[in-house]
């Protein structure tokens, strides 16, 4: 067992000074759009949030004008006028922040947009925060509208690239190709699928945080935390469910006790998983849902504002009849590990050795 | 002949298919209403406070 965990925390909360620190991993983690540009309005940086609600994939944005290329609706006085006039400021202003409304063909946007200097004064960041969508405005000039991502790649779809409805670019990925990574993770470095996939479960689940926060806003809602509880445990199982994972479904009955239940129907992991004992009888890993786990994990983290913890205790892959995931505190997770470790299964098994665990101080949140 | 790329689309079941029964269960119903943050955020993430009448002395010491 390896003695290194996997990545928890939320991402520290952002001060704006700091932007140009981040790096671009915690900038596709935030909730709201970022945009470095140069002096001369080229763009530097692009994150995930802006990626999605602008619908333009950022490999084709990055290095293009932003004003003249990717949104003409910003070519004018209160928006390029500022930047401008920012800019010319020099470092005697460090932040600036104005009301507007960015212009597409699929609708309006309504924003605040925030200027902030990079201490070296060489690139302004944009911090974009969506307020509102609404319908295309048909009186806004054609010619001035922001870009689509057709335009800026229009062969793209001769050249092996597939887009969703929303243009963001995606591989259709068969579930061998799962059976094929964990196969390679089997031979090459067995005791680390369990602590990889779950990493990379969580990493995936702060990316879908920043989907699922976009998607609500185009919904008309204003973020996944103020859905009703039984509207956003269904937006998570719809995202998990349309992308082919199985469908999970969120047991609150033991949440008294500070445990929420997951079940997950046909998992594609488990069923893409090796048989529970190897040709010569070898126990293998009879757990394999670890990725969809840690993106739970990421997920609800993003909702409760505090560190949560998923941790599959019993799965199909290890001949169960259903896989079950168990939600609890960042701070009660070594009792689920340990019980987990010494082979205990079963959501009563976890529910018993959470309940018997010496009580944990909680660690903040 | 291969297919136009333009034209290959993903099967996919679509929101409305999957209904709030299949997905939720277990709470009630007003609390299941409320914004999500706040119902996260009143769960007893600690764990609950043991009842010495159910669990056996051992456990209970244990969990002290």
């Amino acid at each position: 067992m390896l003695d290194i965990a996997e990545t928890s925390a939320p991402p520290s909360s952002f001060h704006a000074a700091s932007v140009d620190d981040r790096t671009d991993a915690e900038l596709d983690a935030l909730p709201f759009g970022v945009i470095a540009l140069d002096q001369e309005g080229f763009v530097l940086r692009y994150n995930l949030y802006e990626s999605r609600l602008a619908r333009l994939d950022r490999n084709q944005v990055v290095g293009r004008n932003f004003f003249h290329e990717i949104a003409p609706c910003t070519r004018n006085e209160s928006f390029q006028g500022r930047f401008r006039a920012f800019l010319s400021r020099g470092s005697e202003i460090k932040s600036e922040r104005f009301d507007f409304k960015f212009d597409f063909k699929f609708g309006a946007q309504d924003v605040v947009v925030e200027l902030v200097r990079a201490a070296n004064g060489e690139r302004i960041y944009l911090l974009v925060n969506r307020k509102r969508i609404d319908p295309p405005r048909p009186e806004f000039p054609v010619e001035l509208l922001a870009v689509a991502q057709s335009a800026l790649a229009p062969q793209e779809g001769r050249q092996g690239v597939l887009r969703d409805d929303l243009e963001r670019r995606f591989v259709d990925a068969p579930v061998a190709l799962f059976a094929a990574l964990r196969a390679t993770c089997d031979r090459l470095a067995p005791e680390a699928w369990q602590l990889f996939s779950t990493e990379w479960g969580v990493q995936w689940g702060r990316r879908a945080a920043v989907d699922l926060e976009a998607s609500v806003l185009e919904r008309g809602g204003r973020s996944l935390r103020e859905e009703p509880m039984s509207e956003a445990a269904k937006t998570i199982a719809v995202y998990l469910a349309e992308r082919g994972w199985g469908l999970p479904s969120f047991d609150f009955s033991s949440t008294g006790e500070g445990i929420l239940r997951v079940d997950l129907t046909r998992s594609a992991l488990a069923e893409a998983a090796p048989p529970p004992r190897g040709p010569l009888g070898a126990p293998r890993a009879d757990l394999a849902c670890h990725i969809v786990a840690g993106c739970l994990s990421a997920l609800l983290t993003s909702i409760a504002g505090r560190r949560l913890v998923a941790r599959e205790v019993e799965c199909v892959a290890g001949g169960a009849k259903r896989c079950t995931i168990v939600v609890i505190s960042y701070e009660r997770r070594a009792a689920v590990d340990a019980s987990l470790h010494a082979g205990e299964r079963g959501f009563e098994a976890i529910r018993l050795a959470l309940r018997r665990a010496p009580r944990m101080v909680e660690s903040g949140r | 002949m291969i297919a136009d790329p333009q034209e290959i689309k993903p099967r996919r079941r679509s929101r409305a298919s999957i209904t709030t029964e299949e997905v939720v269960r277990g709470g009630a119903p007003d609390d299941l209403a409320r914004p999500a943050a706040e119902v996260l955020a009143e769960v007893p993430w600690q764990g609950m406070t043991p009842d010495p009448d159910v669990l056996d002395a051992a456990t209970f010491l244990a969990w002290l």
